[in-house]
C-alpha cells in the first residue's frame, strides 16, 4: 500500500491526542478506536492501523494508557486500552496545548490579508 | 510514578517474553482484520472478498510488525545484537587488525587485572574466613615509647592494655589479641621443620567469626593459668600437610619447641590468619612463655609491648565512639602504672591485610603498580583508539554509503561502538589469560596470603574494565563516524583528507609518549636502585657462607652438651670435601640483633658513635670464614681461651679507641671491667662489615674469644658458620642434612645461606625493578607501535602528495625529514609533558628507592634518550618507505 498524502490522514502528532480523548470516554480495543475516531470526526479522519498500533504502543510505554485482554460483547478476546491516571492528566495538558496552538494559528491566519 | 513503573515493567516483559508479546500482537492484528472484514460484509461485500479486502486494508503483517517494532525500544536491543554480529563479521575479515588490537588490549587489561587481584586481596577484602567483617576493627595504640611516639597506624600494646580493654570496653562484643606469628621448631630428627605460630587470646576465633573444620577452639580456662594447658589450634593447610587431614588432626600431639602439645582443633580452610604471612598454628597467650615465644611473666609486664588487637564492634557503635572509649580506658590504666606513657590514644582501622601491623612495602608497591598498570592500560586504549580512527578514515566511504542509503547517524555511531565493544571483549578475554600467566610468573615472589587469586571478583572487575575501555577507545571514533559528511566523503580522493583526525591522532601519540616517559623514568629509577642494592658491599664475601643453628636449649641440652654438639658438627662438616672452613660466632652477620658493651680507656672520650659498640663472640677462623680480613694484629687462637683477656675490634671501633693512631695492643676496660677494674688487650683489628644489610658498615664492634666463655651472651645465637666451595644457595641443603643426621632427637636444624638472610631486605627493590621494567617496556612497545601506525598511515595518506613533491625534484632526504618531523613533534611534546610529570611524581616512590635520588638526572636523561631513540626508529621506517615512493605510481593511485 502506497503512503497516501491525503488530508484525511490524521495530522501527525495529533493522533495521540485523539486516542487519549477517545479512550477518556470508555475503554476500547484497537479496531473500535479507529472506528470511533472515524465516527466522531464524521469520517473526516481515517486512522490507518499502520500508525494506530505504534501510537498505542508509544502511549502504553509512556504509561498514559494501559492494556488488558477482555472479551467483546460478541465474546471475542480483544486487547482493550484504558486511560491511566497519568494519561488523563496528559490529556488535559495536551488539550490545552492544542487549543493554544490552534488559537495562535487562527490568529495568524485571520491576520493575513 | 506508578505509570512509569508499570511502563518499565512492560519494557522488561517485552524484552524477556519476546515470543509471547509477538503472539499477542498477532492476535490483536487478527481481531482487527476480522472486524474490518465484518464491516465490509455489512457494507455489502461477499465474505471471501471482504476478508481479502480487510487484509489489504490492514497493509500486510510485516508492515504492522515493523511499525510496532519501530515504535518500541526493543529495537535498540535487536539493533545491538545485529550490530555486534556485524562487528564480529567485519572483525573476522580483518584478522591482523583484530589480533593487534586484542593483544594490545589484552596486555593492558591483563596487567591491570593481575595487579587488581593483589590490591583486592590486600586493601579491599577482609581476610578470608572472617565473618561480618565490617564490624571488625584493628586497634592500635599511639603513645610515647622512649623517645619515639608511635604513629596511629601500628602501635601495639601490652597484655595489661589488652586485659583492661577486654574487661571494660563496652563498645565491643569481643576484644581479642593477635601477636605476630613466630617461628617455632616442630618435631625432631629428619622430619623436623620450622612453622609459624601465632599467639592469641581464647576468644580470637569467636571474634573473627572463624569456625572449626574439626575439633574445637580454646576455652577461656585454657588461656588462663601460665602453661597449664598445652593446647594449640592448627590451620587447615598444616593439618593436611603434616597430620593427614583435618579430622585426623584434632587430638593429635605435636612437639613444638621441645614441648609436647595437643591439637584441639583445625580452622576452616579459608582462614590463614590476619597477616600477610601465613600462620600454621595458634597457641593461647597462656602457653606463649612455656613454648619459649615470650619470657616468663610477660603478661604482667606493662612495658612488654608486643600485642595487636582486633575487636568486634557492638551493633550501632561506630569506630569513633569505640576509639574514644578505649582511649579513656587506657589512660585510666596508665595512672596505675607509672612506667608507661600516660597519654595513649587508641586508633582503629579496618581488618584488611593492608591495614595490618607492620604494613609491608609490598602493600605500598602494589598500589604504585596499580597506578602504573592503569597508565599502561590508558596507553593501550590510546593505541586502539588511534588504530580505530585510522580505520574510520579508510571506512569513510563505507560509512557514507550507509548514510546515504538511509541509515541514521546514531545508528552508524552505535554500530561502530558495538564493534569496539566486541574488540574490548576479546581484549578482556586475552587479558584474563595474560593475567593468569603473569600471576604464575610472579610465584617466585611471595605474594601475601589471600592476594593474587583470579576469582569471581577479579573476573567481574576485568569485565567492567573491558567494557569501560571499549567505551573509552570506541567513543571518539564512533562519534566521528556518525559525523561523516556524505557527499564530500564519497567524492574525496586521497589528496586531501582528514586534517581533523590527524590532529586527534597526533594528540593521542603525545599522550602515549607522555605516560611512557613517566613509566620509563620510574623503571629507570628502580633499575638504578636495584643495581645500587646489588652493588652494596657489606664488607664480606658471603655468597658461599651458610649459617647453621639449632635451638638446643629447648631440646634440653646443657651449655656443655651444646658446645660438644657444635664441636662434633664442625668436625663432621670439616670432613666434607665441599666445606672449606667452619667457625663459631654468637650473632651471625646481618642478624641485626646486638648486645651492647660499655668501655673505658684512660684519655679517650666517647667518640659519639651513632650506635654501638656491640659485643660479639667469635672463634678462631671466623673472620676468614665470612670473608673479611684482619688488617692489623692477629686472629684469635686457642691460646685466647685463658690468660690475659683479649679482644679484636673492627676498624670503626679502633678509630674510636685511637683516633689517628693504632688501637693494637691497647688495654681497654670492657663490660664489667669498667666497674671492677682490669682491662682487655686489643690483639687484632678487622675490617668493618655491615651490621644490618643495606646499612653503612660503620657500627663499632668488639669481638671476644668465644671459647673463653661461650655463655657470655645469654640470648640469641650461637651460629655455626660454614664456608663451602659451591655457592651457599646450592650447598646449604647438604650442610643441613649432614647436621640433622647427627642425632635422631635433634630439633629442626636451620641451615640458611647468608644470601637468603638478606633476601628479604633486597626483595622489595628487586620486585619493584622487575615489575616496573616489565610495565615500562610494555608501555614503550605500545607507544612505539602507536607512533609507527600513525606515521605509516600519514605516509600512506600522503603518497600522492609525496609523489608530486618527488616529481618536482624534492630529494629523498627532504621527504624523510617531512615524515620524521611529522612524527617527532607529538613525541617531543609528549616527552616534555611526561618528564615534567615524572619530576613531580617520582617523589612518591622515594621510600622504595635505594641509593638513588627520585630526581636522578641521569635516569631522566637516560629515559628521555631511550624513548627518543625508539620513537625515531618508529618514525624512520615509514619515512624510508615514503622516500622510496615512485612518483608515477603514486600519482596514478587514487582510490
Amino acid at each position: 500500500m502506497a503512503p497516501r498524502n491525503d488530508a484525511s490522514d490524521v495530522l501527525r502528532g495529533t493522533l495521540d491526542l485523539l486516542i487519549l480523548r477517545t479512550l477518556s470516554l470508555e475503554p476500547q480495543h484497537g479496531w473500535g478506536l479507529s472506528q470511533r475516531i472515524q465516527d466522531i470526526s464524521a469520517d473526516a479522519f481515517r486512522v490507518g492501523q499502520g500508525s494506530l498500533y505504534p501510537a498505542l504502543q508509544r502511549l502504553e510505554e509512556r504509561g498514559w494508557i494501559d492494556a488488558e485482554w477482555r472479551h467483546t460483547d460478541e465474546g471475542r478476546r480483544a486487547r482493550y486500552y484504558t486511560l491511566t491516571r497519568a494519561g488523563r492528566k496528559a490529556l488535559g495538558e495536551e488539550t490545552a496545548a492544542w487549543r493554544r496552538y490552534v488559537a495562535n494559528v487562527e490568529l495568524i491566519l485571520g491576520g493575513t490579508p | 510514578m506508578i505509570g512509569r513503573l508499570r511502563a518499565m515493567l512492560r519494557h522488561l516483559r517485552t524484552l524477556v517474553r519476546k515470543d509471547a508479546v509477538e503472539r499477542e500482537q498477532r492476535e490483536e492484528m487478527a481481531l482487527h482484520v476480522a472486524m474490518q472484514a465484518e464491516q465490509f460484509v455489512r457494507d455489502g461485500m461477499a465474505p471471501a472478498e471482504a476478508r481479502r479486502a480487510a487484509h489489504v486494508a490492514f497493509g500486510g503483517v510485516e508492515r504492522y510488525r515493523e511499525a510496532r517494532r519501530q515504535a518500541s525500544r526493543v529495537r535498540l536491543l535487536e539493533d545491538l545484537v545485529a550490530d555486534v554480529r556485524y562487528g564480529i563479521r567485519s572483525l573476522t575479515r580483518r584478522r591482523g587488525f583484530t589480533a593487534a588490537v586484542t593483544l594490545t588490549l589484552g596486555l593492558g587489561i591483563g596487567g591491570t587485572a593481575a595487579i587488581f587481584s593483589v590490591v583486592d586481596g590486600l586493601f579491599l577484602r577482609a581476610p578470608a574466613g572472617t565473618r561480618d567483617a565490617e564490624r571488625l576493627r584493628r586497634v592500635y595504640i599511639e603513645r610515647n615509647e622512649g623517645a619515639v611516639r608511635t604513629g596511629p597506624g601500628g602501635g601495639s600494646g601490652s597484655y595489661l592494655d589488652y586485659a583492661a580493654l577486654r574487661d571494660n570496653l563496652r563498645g565491643a562484643v569481643h576484644v581479642a589479641t593477635d601477636v605476630a606469628p613466630r617461628r617455632v621448631d616442630l618435631g625432631r630428627g629428619a622430619e623436623a621443620e620450622q612453622i609459624r605460630a601465632g599467639i592469641v587470646s581464647a576468644n580470637y576465633f569467636a571474634t573473627l567469626g572463624v569456625r572449626p573444620a574439626a575439633g574445637r577452639f580454646f576455652s577461656t580456662e585454657e588461656d588462663g593459668m601460665e602453661g597449664a594447658h598445652p593446647v594449640v589450634v592448627v590451620s587447615h593447610a598444616f593439618a593436611e600437610r603434616r597430620l593427614g587431614g583435618a579430622a585426623a588432626a584434632a587430638g593429635a600431639t605435636l612437639l613444638l619447641n621441645g614441648r609436647s602439645v595437643t591439637v584441639l582443633g583445625v580452622t576452616e580452610k579459608a582462614f590463614t590468619g590476619l597477616r600477610a604471612t601465613r600462620t600454621d598454628a595458634w597457641a593461647p597467650t597462656a602457653l606463649a612463655a612455656s613454648l619459649g615465644l615470650m619470657f616468663e611473666g610477660w603478661r604482667a609486664e606493662a612495658e612488654m609491648i608486643a600485642i595487636d588487637y582486633v575487636v568486634r564492634l557492638r551493633e550501632s557503635v561506630d569506630a569513633a565512639v569505640l576509639e574514644r572509649e578505649a582511649t579513656g580506658i587506657l589512660a585510666h590504666l596508665a595512672e596505675a602504672h607509672p612506667g608507661i606513657d600516660p597519654t595513649p590514644v587508641a586508633h582503629t582501622s579496618g581488618i584488611t591485610l593492608a591495614a595490618g601491623p607492620g604494613r609491608s612495602p609490598a602493600a605500598f608497591l602494589s598500589l604504585l603498580l596499580a597506578a602504573v598498570a592503569g597508565l599502561v592500560l590508558i596507553i593501550a586504549c590510546a593505541n586502539v583508539a588511534n588504530l580505530l580512527l585510522a580505520r574510520g578514515m579508510t571506512r569513510r566511504r563505507e560509512t557514507a554509503v550507509r548514510l546515504s542509503l538511509g541509515a541514521t547517524r546514531g545508528r552508524v555511531a552505535r554500530q561502530h561502538l558495538a564493534e569496539s565493544l566486541v574488540l574490548a571483549a576479546l581484549g578482556g578475554a586475552a587479558g584474563v589469560a595474560l593475567a593468569f600467566l603473569g600471576l604464575a610468573l610472579t610465584r617466585p615472589f611471595p605474594l601475601p596470603a589471600g592476594a593474587g587469586h583470579l576469582d569471581g571478583r577479579v573476573l567481574a572487575f576485568t569485565a567492567t574494565l573491558s567494557l569501560a575501555t571499549g567505551l573509552l577507545f570506541g567513543l571518539a571514533p564512533a562519534l566521528r563516524a556518525g559525523r561523516v559528511a556524505t557527499v564530500p566523503a564519497l567524492k574525496e580522493s586521497r589528496l586531501h583528507r582528514g586534517v581533523a583526525t590527524g590532529r586527534a591522532r597526533r594528540g593521542l601519540v603525545a599522550l602515549q609518549v607522555a605516560l611512557c616517559a613517566l613509566l620509563l623514568v620510574g623503571a629507570g629509577l628502580f633499575i638504578r636502585s636495584v643495581r645500587q642494592v646489588a652493588a652494596v658491599d657489606p664488607g664480606l664475601d658471603y655468597a658461599h657462607v651458610t649459617r647453621v643453628s639449632v635451638d638446643l636449649g629447648k631440646a634440653g641440652f646443657t651449655p656443655q652438651e651444646r658446645e660438644a654438639f657444635y664441636e662434633a658438627a664442625r668436625a663432621r662438616l670439616d670432613a666434607l670435601p665441599e666445606v672449606t672452613a667452619t667457625a663459631m660466632v654468637h650473632f651471625h652477620p646481618f642478624a641485626g640483633s646486638a648486645y651492647g658493651i660499655g668501655w673505658r680507656l684512660a684519655g679517650v672520650d666517647e667518640p659519639g658513635f651513632r650506635e654501638g659498640p656491640y659485643r660479639n663472640l667469635a672463634s678462631p677462623g671466623y673472620f676468614a670464614a665470612i670473608g673479611t680480613r684482619i688488617t692489623a694484629g692477629r686472629d684469635f687462637t686457642a691460646a685466647d681461651r685463658a690468660g690475659e683477656p683479649t679482644a679484636i675490634v673492627n676498624e670503626r671501633m679502633a678509630r674510636g679507641l685511637a683516633p689517628g693512631g693504632s688501637a693494637l695492643n691497647l688495654c681497654v676496660a670492657l663490660g664489667s671491667q669498667v666497674d671492677d677494674g682490669g682491662c682487655t688487650r686489643i690483639v687484632g683489628v678487622v675490617e668493618n662489615y655491615a651490621h644490618r644489610f643495606l646499612e653503612a658498615a660503620d657500627v663499632p664492634m668488639i669481638f671476644l674469644p668465644r671459647e673463653r666463655d661461650p655463655t657470655a651472651i645469654t640470648w640469641g645465637g650461637p651460629a655455626l658458620i660454614v664456608r663451602t666451595r659451591a655457592p651457599a644457595a646450592s650447598a646449604a641443603a647438604d650442610v643441613r642434612a649432614a647436621v640433622q643426621a647427627m642425632r635422631p632427637d635433634l630439633p629442626y636444624v636451620l641451615a640458611e645461606p647468608l644470601t637468603e638472610t638478606v633476601r628479604a631486605s633486597v626483595l622489595p627493590y628487586r620486585l619493584a625493578a622487575t615489575l616496573f621494567s616489565i610495565f615500562g617496556v610494555l608501555a614503550l612497545l605500545l607507544a612505539a607501535v602507536g607512533l609507527y601506525g600513525v606515521l605509516g598511515y600519514f605516509v600512506a595518506e600522503r603518497t600522492a602528495e609525496i609523489g608530486i613533491r618527488r616529481s618536482l625534484g624534492a630529494p629523498s632526504a627532504q621527504v624523510v625529514r617531512l615524515v620524521v618531523r611529522q612524527g617527532m613533534v607529538p613525541v617531543l611534546a609528549g616527552l616534555t609533558v611526561g618528564l615534567a610529570a615524572a619530576w613531580g611524581a617520582t617523589r612518591v616512590a622515594g621510600s622504595l628507592l635505594f641509593g638513588v635520588d627520585a630526581r636522578d638526572p641521569l635516569t631522566f636523561a637516560g629515559a628521555a634518550s631511550f624513548l627518543l631513540a625508539v620513537a625515531a626508529l618508529a618514525a624512520l621506517l615509514p619515512a624510508c618507505r615514503a622516500a622510496a615512493v615512485d612518483p608515477m605510481t603514486a600519482l596514478r593511485t587514487d582510490d
